[in-house]
Parts: C-alpha cells; sequence; structure tokens
C-alpha cells in the first residue's frame, strides 16, 4: 500500500463492478429457477428494481438500537468480507484491502455480519427472527466443519494461509488448479459450498416465501435495501474466495465471470431440483459425508 | 529440676488419698485433684523447656539408687519431654472438660482420671519392659472403669469388650517379655536390645516378638481386628474418648515404639503394611459413616495404624532418629489434637447424627474450631498432618517404594471425603435449633486444646523446611491478608473490600515491575483481575465474616503459587488455593453438593499431582526445585502423567469436567468471576511450569504433549458443546469457560513459540472475556434474582450497559474480527497447521463455530426478545459490577486495535525456550504461514460501519420507534409476552442431530466410581458386627495370619 488513496480507489472501482456483477447474478438466477419451474421468469434486472423498490418504501419501523444496527452489521459484513479478499491475481487494482490478513481472517469475518444481523433481528422481539437465526447459526456451525477441514488441507498442501499464494500456486493451466491438485478437499469444501450459499436444499433458515421466517421478514425499506445490496456482495465475496481456492483464481475479470458463474450455476442447479432440507437433516448431511471427506483430505497430509 | 519420678509418685499419692479422705475433706478434694494435675504440667513443661531452649541431653533416672538390671530406669530426653508435656496439659483440659462429671461421680471419677495419667507419663517414662506391661495395665483398667462409669448399656458393653481385648493383647505382651527375659536375662530395654543382637536361639527370640507383635496389633486397633476400639469410641462418653483417642493412642504407641528395636526387619514390615492396611480400610469404612463418634472412631484408627506404620517402617531403615521428629511427631500431634478436640466438640452436641449437625453455627467460636479441627485432620497446609505427609511421601519416594504412597494417599482421600462432608453440613445453616449444649468448662477445655494445637502448628510452618529467605513474602501473603481480613469483623464490608483492594494494588506496584518472563503475565492477569473484580464485590450488602478473608486467601494463593520456586511451595500454595476456593463455593446458596465435588476432584487431583512430584523427587538426590523434572529418570513419563491429571482437574478437561458446572453456577455470583477468570488458569500455570521443566516426555510409542493436544482439542469441542445447552446463564458461561481453556490447553500442547504465543494470549483474552461476561451476568441476576435465561428477556431497554457488555463479550469469546478472540484464534490456527496438527485445527475450529450459538443463546434469551412482565421495573445493574467489565472492554479494545503490545510481551517471555516465532512488518504480523494486520481491520471495518450506519441514518429519517410488544406475525397480535419469548429449549433441532456427542459418559463413569466406593465401604463395616465374640473371632483371625506370614506358609 505505497499509496493509501490509490488503494482506497481502486477498492471503490472493484466494489463498484462486484456490486453490479453480485445484482445482475442474482437476476439471472431468479430467471433460472423461473424457467425450471416452466415460468417466464422476472427481468435479469429485477434485482436493481426491488432493490430501489425497498428504499421507496415509507412505513420504517424500528425496535430497537440494536434492531436499527443490524442490517448496518450486515452490510458491514459483506463489504468488509470482499474488501479483505484479493479479486483478480497479478492485477495490483484489484488487491482490495487483502494485506489486513490471511484467509483465516476472511474466513472469520464471514461471522460479523451474521452475528450483527442475528442480534439485530433479534431484538425485534418476534420469536420467529430467532427462530429463524436458530437454524441458520445451527446449520453454519455444521457445513463450517468441512469448509474448515477443506481450508486446512489446502493450507497444508501450499505451506501458507495467504490467499494470494495459494492462487499463486495454481496458475499455469487446470492441471495446477487445486480441484486437480487436490480433489479431496475441493470435494469437501465444494460440500460446504451448498451449505454456504443458502440454497435448497440448504435454505430452511431463509425461507421468507413459504413460512414467515427469519429475518427478512421483520425488516422493511432501507433496512431491507441494505440487506438485499449485501446480499449481492455477500454472495459474490464468496464465490471468489471459492474460486480463488480451488478453482485457479482468475487474472482477468472475463474469467472471474466465468468461474464464479459456473460455481454459483452449481448450487443454483441442485437447489432448483432439491426440496428443502429439515435442520437436522441437513446438519446431519454436513456432519457425515462431507465431513469424513474433510478428514480424508487432512489426514493425507497428516501421514 | 523437679525429677520426673515424683509426676508419677505425686500422682499415684493424691490417688490413694482421695478414697482415703473422702468424707472428711470432700470439699478439699477437687482442690487437691487439680493441683496434682497442674503440678504434672508444670513439672513436664519444665523439662520440656528444659530440651527445647537449653538444649539439655537425655536424663535417666535410677529408681532405688541401683543402676539396671536391678532397678527400674526412666527416662526423659528430647522427646519423652515434649510427649509428657502435651499429655498433662491436654490431661489437665481433659479433667477440666469433665468438670461436671467429676463433681456429679466425686471422688471415683478424680482417682481414675489421675490413675490414668499415672499409667500414660508411666509408660512414656520407662524404659523397663516389665513397667511398661505394668503401666499398660494400669492405663488399660482405668480406661475400662472409665468407660463403664457411664453407667449405659452401651458404654458398659464397650466397656467389657475393651477389657476382652485388652486381656488378650496383655496376655501375649506377658508372654514375649518373659520368653525375651529368658533369652537376655534383663528387663531393661536398652540392655535387651543390646544383648538380642548376640542370641544364639533365633526361633525362641523370633516367637517372643511374635507374642509382642501380637499383643501390638491388638493393643494399637490394627485392621480388621479393631471392632471393640470402634465400639469404644462409639460407647464412650465424649470427654472420655477424646482421652482415649488422643493421649491414651499416644502413650500406649510410644510404649510399643521403645519395643519396636526388638522387632526384626520381617516383623517391621510386617507392622509397616499392617498399619498402612489398618489407615486405609478404616478411612474406607468411615466413608459411609454417619455417626459422629462411630466416624471418628475410624479417623482415629486410621492415623493411628499410620503412625505405626511409619514408624515401622523408620526402624527398618535405621532412620528412625530423624524421621521421627520429621514425620511420626507431626503425625502423631495432628492426630493427638484434632482428635481431642472433635470428640470434645462432639460432647458439646447433642447430636450424634452428622446430618443433624447443621446448627453448630449458632456458635461461632466452637463452629471456626471445628472447622480447623476437620481441615487439620485431612492433611491440608498449614497444619502439621501437612508437613508429616508431605515429608513422609518424600522420604518413601528416596526409598522407592511408591506403592505405599498410592495406598497412604487414597486412603487420606476417603478420609478427606467424609471430613469434608461432615463440615459441609455444618456450614450450610439448617432449621433445626438447639443441638448445643454449652458449658463453660467444656469450652475452655477444647480451647486450651486448640491454643496448644495453634502453637505447633505455627512450629511446624516456621520450621517445616520452608525456604524463609527467598521468595518468603509471598508465602506469608495469603495468610497474612486472609487472617488481617479474618481479626477484623466489625468494620464494614466495603472498608474490607478496600482495603484488600489497596494491598493488591500497593503489592502490583513494588512486586511487578521487577518480574519477568511468563510468570510476568500471570501475575499481572491475577493481581489486575484481583484489583477490578473485588471492585465489584463492593456491591455486596450483607455482612460476612469470611467472604474478604477467603477472597485474599485465593488470590494470595494464586499469587504464591505463581511465585513458587520449588515443588513444596508449589503443592502449598495449590492446597490453600483449593481450600479457598472451595469454601468460597460453599457460600453460595443450594452448593453444599456442587462445591464437595469440586474439593473431592481438586483433592483427587492434588494427590495425584503429589505422586507425580513423587515420583520424580528422587532425579536430584531429595533436592525440591523444579530442576528435578528437568533430570531424565526412570519414571520421567509417569510423572508427567500424573502431575498433569492435577492440572487437568483444575482445567477441567474432558472427563475430569464433573465440577465445572455446579460450581460456577452455586457459588455467589460476583465469586464465580473470579473463579473463571482467574482460578481457571491455575491448571494452566501448572502446565507452564511442568512443561517448560519436563518438556515433553514421550511414554512408549505415544508423544504426551500428542496426547495432551486432544484432550485439550476435545476439551474445547464437547465443552462448548455443552454449553449450548444449557438453560443457566452461569451454567452456560462455565462450560464456555472449560472450552476456552481446552483451547489453551492444545496451544500449550503444541510446544512452538507460536503455540505457546497462543495460548498465552488466549488466556489473557478469556480472563478479560470471562470477568465481563460473569460480571454482567451477575448484574442481572441481582437485578432478576434468576439465572434461568428462558425467564428473561427484553432486558436492552432496561440494562443497555449490560447488554452492551455482553455484545462485546460474545464479539470477542467467539473470535469474529476485528476484536481481540480473532487474535487468538488466528495464532492457535497459524501454530496448530504449522505444527502439521490438522485434524485438532479442525476440531478446534469446529469448536469456534458451534461456541457461536452459545453466544447468540446467551445475549438473546437475556437482552433481547420479548420482556416479562415480571421485570418491567428492573433497573441497570450497579455500577460497582459495571465499572470493572467496562475497564476490560477498555482493554480488549486496546489489545484488539494494539495487539502487538500484548503479542510482543509474550513472545519476548517464549522466546528463550522455544525461539522467534513471529516477525512484524509494521502492524502486520507474520508467521511462517500467514499474515494479519489488527489495526487495518479494525480501521476498515470501523469506517465502512460508520459509513453505512450514517447512511441508514440520512436516508431514514423518520423511523417510526416502537415498544417492545408492538408485534404482529402471521396477521396475529401476540397477547402475552410470555408465550412470545423463544428462549427455552433453543437449539432442541440442533441437539435431536448432534446430542449424541454430550451424553453424559464421564458423569456416569464417576458415578459408578463413587457408588462402588460407598459400596464397598459400606460393606466392609458389616464385618463389625457389634458382638464381642466375633471381635474375638477377628482378632484371633488376624493373629493366626500373622503367625503364617511371619513364620512364612511352608
Amino acid at each position: 500500500m505505497e499509496n493509501f488513496w490509490t488503494t482506497l480507489l481502486y477498492a471503490f472501482i472493484s466494489m463498484f463492478i462486484i456490486f453490479n456483477y453480485g445484482m445482475v447474478l442474482g437476476g439471472v438466477v431468479y430467471k433460472i429457477i423461473a424457467r425450471v419451474h416452466g415460468r417466464f421468469g422476472p427481468p435479469v434486472w429485477q434485482p436493481y428494481i426491488n432493490l430501489v423498490k425497498v428504499m421507496g418504501v415509507r412505513t420504517a419501523i424500528s425496535h430497537g438500537i440494536m434492531f436499527w444496527l443490524g442490517p448496518v452489521f450486515r452490510f458491514t459484513g459483506g463489504i468488509g468480507l470482499f474488501l479483505f479478499m484479493p479479486v483478480l491475481f497479478g492485477v495490483p487494482w484489484m488487491q482490495n484491502f487483502s494485506f489486513s490478513g490471511d484467509l483465516l481472517l476472511v474466513i472469520y469475518f464471514i461471522f460479523f455480519g451474521q452475528l450483527g444481523m442475528a442480534l439485530g433481528a433479534a431484538e425485534s422481539g418476534h420469536p420467529y427472527s430467532p427462530m429463524g437465526i436458530m437454524r441458520g447459526l445451527s446449520q453454519v456451525t455444521a457445513s463450517e466443519v468441512p469448509f474448515a477441514l477443506a481450508v486446512i488441507a489446502l493450507a497444508a498442501q501450499h505451506g501458507t494461509l495467504s490467499i494470494t499464494e495459494i492462487v499463486a500456486a495454481q496458475q499455469g493451466g487446470i492441471a495446477n488448479w487445486n480441484i486437480v491438485t487436490n480433489p479431496v478437499a475441493t470435494l469437501a469444501g465444494m460440500m460446504a459450498f451448498l451449505g454456504m450459499m443458502m440454497h435448497a436444499p440448504f435454505n430452511l433458515h431463509i425461507a421468507p416465501q413459504e413460512i414467515p421466517i427469519g429475518p427478512p421478514t421483520e425488516y422493511q425499506s432501507n433496512f431491507l435495501s441494505y440487506m438485499q445490496a449485501n446480499r449481492a456482495f455477500f454472495a459474490s465475496a464468496k464465490l471468489i474466495l471459492f474460486m480463488n481456492l480451488f478453482f485457479g483464481g482468475a487474472t482477468n475479470i472475463p474469467v472471474l465471470v466465468g468461474k464464479t458463474f459456473s460455481l454459483y450455476m452449481i448450487t443454483v442447479f441442485i437447489g432448483v431440483v432439491n426440496p428443502r432440507f429439515t435442520l437436522e437433516n441437513s446438519i446431519r448431511w454436513f456432519i457425515r459425508i462431507p465431513t469424513v471427506t474433510g478428514i480424508i483430505a487432512v489426514l493425507i497430509y497428516t501421514f | 529440676m523437679v525429677n520426673p519420678i515424683y509426676i508419677i509418685a505425686v500422682l499415684l499419692g493424691i490417688g490413694f488419698i482421695l478414697p482415703l479422705t473422702e468424707k472428711k475433706l470432700s470439699k478439699l478434694g477437687p482442690w487437691v485433684f487439680y493441683a496434682g494435675m497442674i503440678f504434672t504440667a508444670l513439672v513436664s513443661y519444665q523439662w520440656f523447656r528444659f530440651f527445647i531452649v537449653s538444649g539439655g541431653e537425655t536424663y535417666h533416672i535410677f529408681t532405688a539408687g541401683v543402676k539396671p538390671p536391678l532397678s527400674i530406669n526412666l527416662q526423659i530426653g528430647l522427646f519423652e519431654s515434649v510427649l509428657l508435656f502435651v499429655t498433662n496439659l491436654t490431661g489437665l483440659a481433659g479433667a477440666v472438660y469433665m468438670t461436671k462429671q467429676i463433681s456429679e461421680t466425686g471422688v471415683r471419677a478424680m482417682v481414675l482420671l489421675l490413675l490414668l495419667l499415672l499409667g500414660l507419663n508411666g509408660l512414656i517414662l520407662t524404659r523397663d519392659i516389665f513397667n511398661l506391661f505394668v503401666f499398660m495395665e494400669i492405663t488399660a483398667i482405668s480406661t475400662y472403669s472409665l468407660i463403664g462409669m457411664d453407667v449405659k448399656s452401651r458404654s458398659l458393653s464397650a466397656g467389657f469388650k475393651y477389657m476382652t481385648a485388652g486381656g488378650l493383647a496383655s496376655a501375649f505382651l506377658l508372654l514375649g517379655i518373659i520368653i525375651v527375659y529368658s533369652l537376655t536375662g534383663t528387663l531393661n530395654l536398652d540392655g535387651m536390645i543390646r544383648s538380642a543382637e548376640g542370641i544364639k536361639n533365633v526361633k525362641l527370640l523370633s516367637i517372643g516378638s511374635m507374642m509382642i507383635l501380637f499383643s501390638f496389633i491388638i493393643e494399637a486397633k490394627q485392621f480388621p481386628a479393631n471392632g471393640w476400639a470402634l465400639d469404644v469410641y462409639e460407647g464412650t462418653k465424649p470427654g472420655v474418648a477424646g482421652l482415649i483417642s488422643g493421649i491414651g493412642t499416644t502413650a500406649v504407641f510410644f510404649g510399643f515404639y521403645k519395643i519396636m528395636p526388638l522387632f526384626t526387619n520381617e516383623t517391621l514390615k510386617i507392622v509397616m503394611w499392617a498399619g498402612l492396611i489398618t489407615f486405609f480400610f478404616s478411612n474406607l469404612m468411615g466413608m459411609k459413616q454417619e455417626n459422629v463418634k462411630r466416624m471418628l472412631g475410624y479417623s482415629s484408627v486410621a492415623q493411628t495404624g499410620l503412625v505405626i506404620s511409619v514408624s515401622a517402617w523408620s526402624f527398618m531403615l535405621g532412620n528412625d532418629k530423624l524421621i521421627f521428629p520429621m514425620i511420626v511427631l507431626p503425625l502423631l500431634f495432628n492426630h493427638f489434637f484434632t482428635k481431642t478436640g472433635l470428640f470434645w466438640i462432639a460432647g458439646l452436641v447433642k447430636k450424634d447424627t452428622t446430618g443433624l449437625w447443621g446448627s453448630i453455627t449458632e456458635n461461632k467460636i466452637l463452629h471456626g474450631i471445628f472447622i480447623i479441627l476437620i481441615l487439620a485432620l485431612s492433611g491440608f497446609p498449614p497444619f502439621p498432618g501437612f508437613w508429616g505427609k508431605w515429608n513422609l511421601v518424600l522420604a518413601m519416594s528416596l526409598d522407592s517404594n511408591f506403592f505405599y504412597i498410592w495406598v497412604l494417599l487414597a486412603g487420606s482421600l476417603f478420609e478427606a471425603a467424609y471430613l469434608l462432608k461432615w463440615a459441609g453440613i455444618t456450614l450450610k445453616k439448617d432449621k433445626s435449633k438447639d443441638i448445643l449444649e454449652y458449658n463453660s468448662y467444656k469450652m475452655l477445655a477444647l480451647q486450651i486444646v486448640v491454643l496448644i494445637f495453634f502453637a505447633v502448628t505455627v512450629y511446624y510452618f516456621m520450621t517445616g523446611n520452608f525456604d524463609h529467605t527467598n521468595g518468603g513474602l509471598h508465602f506469608y501473603l495469603p495468610f497474612a491478608l486472609g487472617t488481617g481480613l479474618l481479626l477484623l469483623p466489625f468494620i464494614p464490608e466495603k472498608l474490607k473490600g478496600m482495603i484488600s483492594m489497596s494491598v493488591i494494588a500497593v503489592y502490583a506496584f513494588y512486586f511487578l515491575p521487577d518480574q519477568n518472563g511468563i510468570g510476568r503475565f500471570f501475575n499481572a492477569m491475577f493481581l489486575s483481575g484481583g484489583f477490578f473484580l473485588t471492585f465489584a464485590t463492593l456491591n455486596r450488602k450483607d455482612r460476612s465474616r469470611s467472604f474478604y478473608p477467603l477472597l485474599m486467601l485465593m488470590l494470595g494463593s494464586l499469587i504464591a503459587l505463581v511465585n513458587s520456586d520449588n515443588i513444596l511451595h508449589f503443592f502449598f500454595s495449590w492446597e490453600i488455593m483449593t481450600l479457598s476456593s472451595y469454601f468460597l463455593i460453599h457460600r453460595g446458596k443450594g452448593s453444599a453438593e456442587e462445591s464437595f465435588r469440586y474439593v473431592m476432584f481438586s483433592l483427587a487431583g492434588a494427590f495425584l499431582m503429589l505422586l507425580g512430584f513423587a515420583y520424580s523427587f528422587p532425579n536430584l538426590n531429595g533436592q525440591m526445585s523444579f530442576g528435578i523434572f528437568a533430570v531424565p529418570g526412570q519414571f520421567t513419563s509417569l510423572s508427567f502423567i500424573l502431575i498433569s491429571i492435577g492440572f487437568l482437574v483444575k482445567s477441567a478437561a474432558l472427563g475430569l469436567h464433573l465440577w465445572i458446572a455446579g460450581s460456577y453456577a452455586k457459588a455467589e455470583d460476583d465469586t464465580s468471576a473470579f473463579l473463571s477468570a482467574l482460578l481457571s488458569k491455575a491448571g494452566i500455570f501448572g502446565f507452564v511450569m511442568l512443561l517448560l521443566a519436563m518438556g515433553a516426555p514421550s511414554a512408549g510409542k505415544f508423544d504426551l504433549a500428542y496426547i495432551l493436544s486432544w484432550i485439550g482439542a476435545l476439551t474445547a469441542l464437547i465443552g462448548t458443546m455443552m454449553a449450548i445447552y444449557e438453560e443457566d446463564a452461569k451454567r452456560l458461561l462455565a462450560y464456555s469457560s472449560m472450552g476456552q481453556v481446552g483451547y489453551i490447553i492444545l496451544g500449550l500442547a503444541i510446544m512452538s513459540g507460536l503455540g505457546w504465543t497462543a495460548a498465552l494470549f488466549q488466556m489473557v483474552n478469556h480472563f478479560l472475556i470471562k470477568g465481563i461476561l460473569f460480571l454482567a451476568i451477575a448484574g442481572v441476576i441481582y437485578r432478576t434474582g434468576t439465572s434461568e435465561m428462558y425467564k428473561m428477556g427484553g432486558l436492552i431497554k432496561k440494562m443497555p450497559w449490560s447488554f452492551t457488555a455482553v455484545m462485546f463479550g460474545i464479539i470477542a469469546i467467539s473470535g469474529v474480527p476485528p476484536l481481540t478472540g480473532f487474535g487468538a484464534k488466528w495464532l492457535m490456527y497459524e501454530a496448530l497447521i504449522e505444527k502439521g496438527w490438522y485434524l485438532q485445527t479442525g476440531m478446534a475450529f469446529f469448536a469456534s463455530t458451534v461456541a457461536f450459538l452459545y453466544c447468540f443463546r446467551l445475549i438473546h434469551a437475556i437482552f433481547l426478545g420479548q420482556p416479562k412482565t415480571e421485570f418491567r421495573n428492573v433497573k441497570e445493574a450497579p455500577a460497582w459490577f459495571l465499572i470493572p467489565q467496562y475497564v476490560f472492554i477498555m482493554a480488549i479494545f486496546f489489545f484488539s486495535i494494539f495487539p502487538r503490545v500484548l503479542i510482543d510481551r509474550i513472545s519476548a517471555a517464549v522466546e528463550p525456550f522455544f525461539g522467534k516465532s513471529l516477525t512484524w512488518d509494521g502492524n502486520t504480523v507474520i508467521s511462517s504461514l500467514g499474515y494479519w494486520n489488527a489495526t487495518a481491520v479494525m480501521t476498515i471495518v470501523g469506517v465502512v460501519f460508520v459509513v453505512l450506519a450514517i447512511g441508514l441514518f440520512i436516508k431514514l429519517p423518520k423511523v417510526q420507534k416502537v415498544k417492545q410488544f408492538n408485534i404482529v406475525f402471521a396477521a396475529e397480535r401476540p397477547e402475552t409476552p410470555e408465550l412470545t419469548h423463544f428462549a427455552y429449549e433453543f437449539f432442541r433441532p440442533y441437539r435431536r442431530a448432534m446430542g449424541w456427542m454430550v451424553r453424559p459418559y464421564a458423569t456416569r463413569f464417576w458415578r459408578s466410581v463413587t457408588e462402588s466406593a460407598y459400596t464397598v465401604s459400606d460393606a466392609l463395616r458389616k464385618i463389625y458386627t457389634g458382638n464381642g465374640q466375633t471381635y474375638i473371632f477377628h482378632i484371633l483371625l488376624v493373629l493366626v495370619i500373622l503367625f503364617y506370614i511371619s513364620t512364612g506358609v511352608k
């Protein structure tokens, strides 16, 4: 960070790109789901319309300071997560503030927004809010296990926890990607990925359409706009993380779009053809095959 | 100097005169009696002073002016004078105790007491074996009569049983004396011992000594030939029972002690093991006993067995001159005074069942004496029993007799179990009033005995192998603080708290700057934590005599522990810490069972630690420095394992954690913060000490540090898992504490610079967080009166400051950046991956995500959701609680922004042992695997957060604020907030999926262990049927067995 202002400017540019990318991605997913359901579906720019609409809603109710701060925590979590990650390998203006910390920082910062959101929604006083949070948190603890094991296996493989260095080690063709060099860890990581992207069968906790449950139902107006904007950042950030960890990263924007889009589609396709798991089901699922896979991935490097 | 023969003459003389002049001088009788008693005490004091102060030489008295073998000779040396003095003084106290009985029964009681004392004095003084027999008979006859004086069927039958057993013993003794006399031609003990070596007829001599041994075994109440003795203790009036157990046992023991040199090594070996077996089994059987006097009887028999066993061993080694004052005397004194005292206390209480002793607290002094005597008898420092046992364990280890130490400590644990259970009952007030039978004579006598005991305790404390020059201050500090505050019961509580705080502050000011190394962190933590957490105690309204003394004793012992420089200092402080924390926990409501569990686990752990010390002790030829662990010895890994178990108990490691939730939860709310924030670090300090001294040895193929790492990781995971299902906030935090300490153990086990940095960073982090959380919860409980989380809810509006504190606490504990918790996690994972322990890393990671669940639950169930009607008017927690919380929060923020301040210091302390593991580039810390810039993270997060918050504020100028219960869901308006707060069994689905992880295997295991111990205890004691014939059968059985053992079965 020779020049702080340059870094800041670059960060804003990358944020702008990723925000729009995330929004469009969301729209594409709406479309795909609709088509699978046999509907025409909304336009791909529907998320922008949604965002503008909720920002214009005049009803804004606050249940207290923590409730008010919940979306702020959530959005900070999403943006922060993105900012701590190097986006494009070897491209100086897409490194964000990744000098702040390594992979562990990124993984742990995922929880920042979730915890803040949980506190905020819980203050709403709705019994369903904590229920949704309980479901979300419970599932996260389970899906994090294979993910952590996959990350540990990668760290053991490359002898580093720096995302940039992990990406660097994968340069030079598909043969060097971790999906090829470390398929077991990738498998474990991708199974965890399903849980982390909040698509079926692991989306019980964000199921507002069918049962009025979870934080999104309690927030309106600009509170909700923060949460929707955050989803764009958060989803993209997670996609970039997985791309960096297992699929060789990206050196330019088309590659980035191509890889992250394909990654996202995996969860969308699985989600769209699957029913929803109950909480117990999904926890048990994560604790069995993905975790065992993760343990195998780690054991390979232990012995 | 008055010739000690006058003691015998005067006692005998008065004994004769009293009945003769009963009618004429009836009023003068008691005066003469007491004068005689005082005379004996004075004469023995004179001799005592002569030997102790002037260091006089052993003095021989020849009766009839002729030398042995023609005359009977007496001997008074240092030991005799000491025993004589305490016996006569206690005898006098006994006479005072029995004043009422004496005035009722008249001359008879006086004569019997005089005769008893005469017999005992004779036993101590004489060097003539036949004379010894005579004095033993005098003692026995006067004892039966004293027992039988209380004309009740129980006492009469007890007296009769005593007579039968005593008769048998005398018969054997006489036979033995005859045989030995026929061979040696002398009755003088010294002569016998001298000429016994040259005797050719070895067979006959061994038969003679076997006869004496038989007599000895019966008279010394060895297991199982001791049923009669238990009946005697139970059936006799406490005044007499106290005398029998105290001075009676002592003098008889000393009589036999003089004969012991006659025994061959084989015989001594039998005596040694018989004594130990008696100690073990009597204590085991005592566990199930509820009758006070009979329980004391078991303890009495056990203690006698131990003393005899050690004496026999000392003669085997040929080292009796050293072992007698170092081990035998402290053990004997400990038994002597505590047993006399406890029996006499039993005489002041109307109830015989331990369970009914709750109201003894009505008399504060009596209760205080009772507790002190119980602690002394249980072998806690600083009482003589502690020194005796400590020296015994170490001496035994030099003799490589480890099995003996195992049995000894197991027996001691049983003894502590029943004694502390009894003490625990009296610490809780119950409603049964009027159980005391106050009598000022009895109190006076008791106080005399306790005073002498104090003197003896101080003597052993001052001479007890303690280095007073080096760091001595630390060892006096806890006692000075504790007793100082105890002696100031009249000053207000707040003042006591402030005095405590200022003492800590002054001490820290003078002491901390000179510190360096790892110890400094512990010192700084204990002192600063002690200071700020004590601040919270200023909120106390109730006056309490014991709270601040105990608190200061605990803090002082923690400081002493950290600054100890050898194993004695360490163990001493450890015991004091255990004891003071036990009493602190016991102060909480309904805590009797939980605190008992705590102290039993701690004590068992401490005993294993002592065993571990013993296994390493011979490495440096009897030095007590920590250096013994650095020298590779035969038992290095065993020693490591045993000591580790001691520390693991204190750290509540998985499997040894049973005590933690209950004792943290039931302790008073402000005390829990001390327990979790400070006391839980004692085990960690132990590991630091042990690992630095010993490294991490391997046992066979197993690397012990590797095993330790799994224990740490599993503790972290399962502790956390248990926390999420708790309904009680304090139990939740207790399990959280267990999990967090698990991380610290895991970090230490890595045995690398990074691992230790992680562990110590985590330790400081945990100290701050648990200080905040426990105090915040204490404030909430103080206002709401409940610790069940689901009963609360929505308190954020009433207690915003407490809420904010808890919020920062949970963010920090869960490891979410940007607060310190992340630093701890970052260091830990980097260290674990660097070490190559990937599975443990995964487990630690899992644990840390599960921690989110309880963190959220804690804050949601209490502060968020719907407020309950009954707590509509609660106020914010008192400032006393809040101020320390916010001091800790400031510390957390400081270390979050500038972790370098802490990490640099930790690395510097760790570097000498493990080398450099971290480098810095500005604010970025770089390990071999990754990097982290806390300042940047904090700045970025802070800026983004503030910008977004301002943005929302601008865009939402007119947000409608609603009351907490103003909610609608699914088109319905809820009617009762009680039914709208979702908090009970919050993680039920999670439990359905993951509950298998927290099945109570450990609880079941330990329950079966205790239950089997009690069952065995109960089954064993059934052999004492109360039937005299059965007892005689036992005696004969033992004699037959002894005969076969000593002759060798062919």
